[in-house]
């Protein structure tokens, strides 16, 4: 039987919106046509790093990987009165590289307090338009005076002064000999410095004054000389410490013996070595108790009123609080006489097989932050640790730890600071509970990324805050049903992607404009889009967990998540990289027309009637309807009429009749079938008018008002990433057809996603504006109906 | 009381409390002829802010008389300024105050003409130097487009043909030692 086309019956064409139907955005550029069109799909090879025996082009460290080690014992003396710190500290320096090493650069962090540090003169000016207070003036000429330094005494190998040079926040230790590979090198630093009040200077780290008992809350943290890290990526990571890019840190062993006031109390990174001397045998027999699995809470180690007891009379003399710590990144501590504390002992690992360790995890915190603080601190701890340990590994420390003091919120190996607090009289408002919650959360969180999967900060703020936050998302959304939708909606992100001053994601910390919006926000809505619309959460699920795996307790680089995500899932997501990570471009779709399409019956009799109907039910023009009325000269003249007056072009002749019948005995059974197949054809075109590619997310709604979904991959983009057109086909008509109905991809408009076109959507304003008109509120008319 | 003092001067330095950033949606309203602004921002930065440029401390659900405050905040921060650098009238309409989120609606009285008009906003500007603010424009039948302000440019023209231009006045600035 020869091949016979189809004959399509055209209902219409819808065309609407932007005529002018292509916006050029960032890769146009002048030239010739044929190299205008940029390729969204293009491969990434050409920006990341060539694959090696180090990182491989799975994403996945290779067979010839390696990371420096270092071990630190420490000795640290903190002086209340003058907030002196002095230390004295042996690094061991394992060179696990294949190169000789000539020098070892050690980060000073804490050289940014001084007034004459790059950070600080390089910070912008504040805004004195609306004047500047006497508070301020003198926060600000202390801030220019103050000199929070770290003061090196000596540096020292087997007795013999080292060689060193510092650069602000750098000191290069030039070695006696070069450290060949394998080598190990021990040295030691004695070392200085005055803690910052961070009611004068703010930073990571510092001391908070409490005028109604005269005592002090210290958080240490950057308080000893660090190495940097060296690796097969950056060679040294020895980018000086502006203020904003973290740290990058090698992964070893700590062993820190921390001297203080008598009757301070002492949380650390790490498990305490000596608590037979430090602690009273009640309090061991209650962390004994807390420690037991099993208990339904946490159990308090110190209670409120033996914490007011302690604060009120401080005590003589000093203690040496002695903690160790294996594979962590760096080590930092509180103190103060002023803590309660709480412990609960919980089970990490398979509890299946009883496979895994106990995990102690505790709060320490003044009685100014009761009673928020017994109630949430450490049960957001456990939750942390429990749903991230779902979504990455388990988690494979011994301790961790939350401490209330000066700093807002801020990570450590094992330990993080938080700074919510209620009101002076116990009470708290919802948002401050809120806060308290969610920034615990997210800095026991910052324990998987990147204390552990330990990513350079210094260079890279989205590969630990953006990750962190979108795991902090799926573990609030675990906690109560107030999270749900306060963070990582698409549409949330739309405004800061729509804006001009923008930056790639893959940005420098130091360089990044709305810190917030890039290392935080877009990145963990790009990871949602990611889990929710384009890779669905199976796949994506595993694949996340499986960089974590991979990862744990190394180095990894961008280009490494990137593999890993498409390694693990088998899709390609170089087009999600390239447009989410390395352009400012936006997601905007408009469905620009629709044009509707039915199969023919092929019966004339049947296409004539159609056809009919649809020409008798078009308006009369109204110049046509004035006429009829007026009489004409074949009516006064019959004979005039000839054959054409009654001439009906939608009359089926003989002869069509009879070709059709013939064309019917051509066909099959199945062929004939579908020409009586209600078969709805929908041909539509898609403008690209903000760059980014996405998948097209097509809702028909049908005549009786239930809805389909129809998802089409990016990849309809391939060929032509400006505009597209897809064949949708129904068995029955719709009435509606929306792009992206329940905004799934950060479109940043849209009023053109649908047809027929929406009546404009009120804005926030005149919602605002209806609700404030309307006389009664939801409430008063409920009481009014009964 | 002092506690929390000292809690709020530290905060601005650091980077999870403060999001330091805004987005205002402006439409115009051609019946009313005014631009329909409304700006978002959170809570915590929008008490801080309030805080360091009242000098006293601000507690949105403990403030008796919030929408003065607010009204004469936006008067100061997010001016709308016409082709003589003359500021248009801000109408106050009021306040949504959440969990997370804060909006504050008004009016900027255009009398039916954005094109020549240049914004200047400097929205939390006195918490960081790294703040930025972004202004979403739905402005008649244009594409909607957006606006960043930061402390390098803290105002911009609204009509697309203008923006890459800089306004040829600028904001007066005074520095007053107060308290
Ligand atoms: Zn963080």
């Amino acid at each position: 039987m020869p091949a016979r086309p189809l004959v399509l019956r055209h209902l219409g064409g819808v065309l609407f919106g932007c005529f002018c139907l292509l916006t050029p955005h960032a890769n146009a550029q002048e030239g010739p046509e044929k190299q205008k069109r940029p390729d969204a799909f293009r491969q990434l090879e050409e920006l990341l790093p060539t694959p090696s025996a180090t990182r491989t082009a799975s994403g996945a460290p290779g067979h010839a990987y390696w990371q420096q080690k270092v071990d630190y014992t420490i000795q640290v003396e903190l002086e209340e009165e003058h907030r002196q710190i002095t230390g004295l500290e042996q690094i061991r320096y394992h060179n696990h590289s294949p190169d000789s090493l000539r020098y070892l650069w050690v980060q000073l962090d804490n050289n940014r307090m001084r007034p004459s540090s790059i950070g600080n003169r390089i910070a912008g000016a504040p805004d004195l338009s609306s004047g500047m207070s006497f508070k301020s003036l003198h926060r600000r000429l202390i801030r220019d005076s103050f000199d929070g330094g770290l003061h090196i005494g000596w540096v020292r190998h087997q007795g013999q002064e080292l060689h060193t040079v510092v650069n602000d926040t750098m000191m290069r230790v030039d070695l006696p000999r070069p450290l060949p590979p394998g080598g190990q090198f021990e040295f030691e630093i004695q070392w200085s410095f005055q803690v910052n009040d961070s009611s004068q200077v703010g930073a990571r780290t510092g001391a908070e004054f409490f005028p109604e008992d005269g005592n002090w809350i210290f958080e240490m943290a950057h308080w000893y000389p660090r190495l940097a890290v060296y690796d097969d990526v950056n060679g040294w990571q020895n980018k000086v410490f502006l203020g904003s890019g973290e740290f990058a840190l090698e992964f070893g062993d700590f062993d820190v013996q921390i001297t203080v006031p008598a009757d301070h109390v002492v949380a650390a990174t790490g498990v305490l070595q000596n608590p037979e001397e430090v602690l009273t045998k009640v309090q061991r027999n209650r962390l004994a108790k807390a420690m037991e699995l099993g208990q339904d809470g946490p159990t308090m180690i110190i209670t409120l009123e033996e914490a007011k007891a302690n604060e009120a009379s401080p005590a003589d003399g000093v203690k040496t609080w002695h903690f160790q710590a294996q594979h962590v990144r760096d080590f930092a501590w509180a103190s103060s006489r002023k803590f309660l504390w709480d412990c609960w002992g919980i089970f990490s690992g398979d509890p299946q097989t009883g496979e895994g360790h106990k995990v102690a995890a505790m709060s320490f915190w003044p009685k100014e932050a009761e009673p928020m603080w017994s109630k949430f601190s450490t049960h957001a701890v456990v939750h942390t640790l429990q749903v991230y340990s779902r979504y990455t590994f388990e988690f494979p420390y011994p301790t961790a730890i939350s401490v209330n003091g000066p700093v807002g919120g801020m990570e450590y190996p094992m330990i993080c600071f938080n700074g919510p607090r209620p009101e002076p009289d116990g009470t708290y408002s919802e948002r401050t509970k809120y806060a308290l919650i969610g920034v615990i959360i997210h800095e026991v969180g910052h324990n998987f990324f990147p204390m552990i999967v330990n990513s350079d900060e210094r260079q890279w703020t989205w590969m630990d805050e953006g990750l962190n936050t979108f795991v902090q998302h799926l573990a609030e959304v675990e906690w109560d049903e107030h999270y749900k939708g306060w963070w990582g909606e698409p549409s949330q992100i739309t405004s800061y992607m729509l804006s001009e001053e923008q930056v790639p994601i893959m940005t420098n910390s130091e360089s990044l404009l709305s810190f917030g919006n890039n290392a935080y926000g877009k990145p963990m809505t790009a990871l949602n889009i990611l889990r929710e619309t384009i890779m669905g959460r199976d796949l994506f699920d595993f694949a996340f967990a499986e960089y974590a795996r991979r990862w744990k307790f190394k180095h990894p680089q961008p280009a490494d998540f990137f593999r890993t995500m498409e390694d693990a899932s088998a899709v390609d997501l170089d087009w999600f990289w390239r447009g989410w990570f390395y352009t400012t471009d936006h997601v905007d779709f408009e469905l620009a027309q629709v044009d509707w399409y039915q199969l023919s019956t092929l019966d004339p009799d049947y296409e004539n009637n159609i056809l009919r109907e649809r020409r008798d039910a078009q308006l009369e023009s109204l110049q046509h309807e004035r006429n009829t009325p007026l009489p004409k000269r074949v009516d006064a003249y019959p004979e005039l009429k000839d054959f054409y007056d009654t001439y009906d072009p939608l009359t089926t002749t003989s002869q069509q009749q009879k070709e059709y019948l013939k064309l019917l005995e051509s066909l099959d059974d199945w062929q004939r079938e579908q020409l009586e197949a209600p078969w709805q054809f929908y041909i539509l075109t898609i403008n690209n008018l903000g760059g980014l590619v996405m998948p097209v997310l097509i809702d028909l709604e049908y005549e009786d008002g239930s809805h389909e979904m129809r998802r089409i991959p990016a990849e309809i983009w391939r060929k032509n990433s400006e505009q597209v057109k897809t064949l949708v086909l129904t068995e029955r008509p719709v009435r509606k057809i929306r792009i992206d109905p329940r905004q799934e991809t950060a479109d940043c408009d849209i009023s053109n996603n649908n047809w027929p076109p929406d009546i404009k959507p009120p804005t926030r304003f005149e919602l605002f504006q209806q609700k404030k008109n309307a006389k009664t509120n939801p409430m008063q008319e409920a009481n009014s109906q009964s | 009381m002092k506690h929390a003092l000292l809690l709020l001067f530290v905060l601005p330095l650091l980077g999870w409390h403060h999001l330091l950033t805004t987005i205002a949606e402006v439409s115009f309203n051609a019946d009313s002829g005014y631009l329909e602004v409304a700006l978002h921002c959170t809570p915590r930065d929008l008490e801080a802010t309030l805080s360091k440029d009242l000098k006293r401390l601000i507690r949105l659900d403990q403030e008796k008389n919030l929408d003065p405050l607010l009204e004469d905040y936006c008067n100061r921060h997010f001016q709308l300024l016409d082709a003589e650098g003359k500021q248009v009238p801000l109408l106050w309409v009021g306040k949504e105050i959440e969990l997370r989120d804060a909006w504050l609606y008004f009016q900027l009285d255009v009398d039916g003409k954005w094109q020549d008009k240049t914004l200047y906003n400097d929205v939390l500007a006195n918490l960081h130097h790294k703040y930025m603010n972004t202004v979403r424009l739905q402005l008649g039948n244009h594409k909607p487009r957006s606006l960043s302000f930061d402390a390098k440019h803290p105002q911009r023209a609204l009509s697309p043909d203008l923006s890459g231009q800089n306004p040829s006045f600028s904001r007066q600035f005074s520095a007053i030692l107060g308290e």
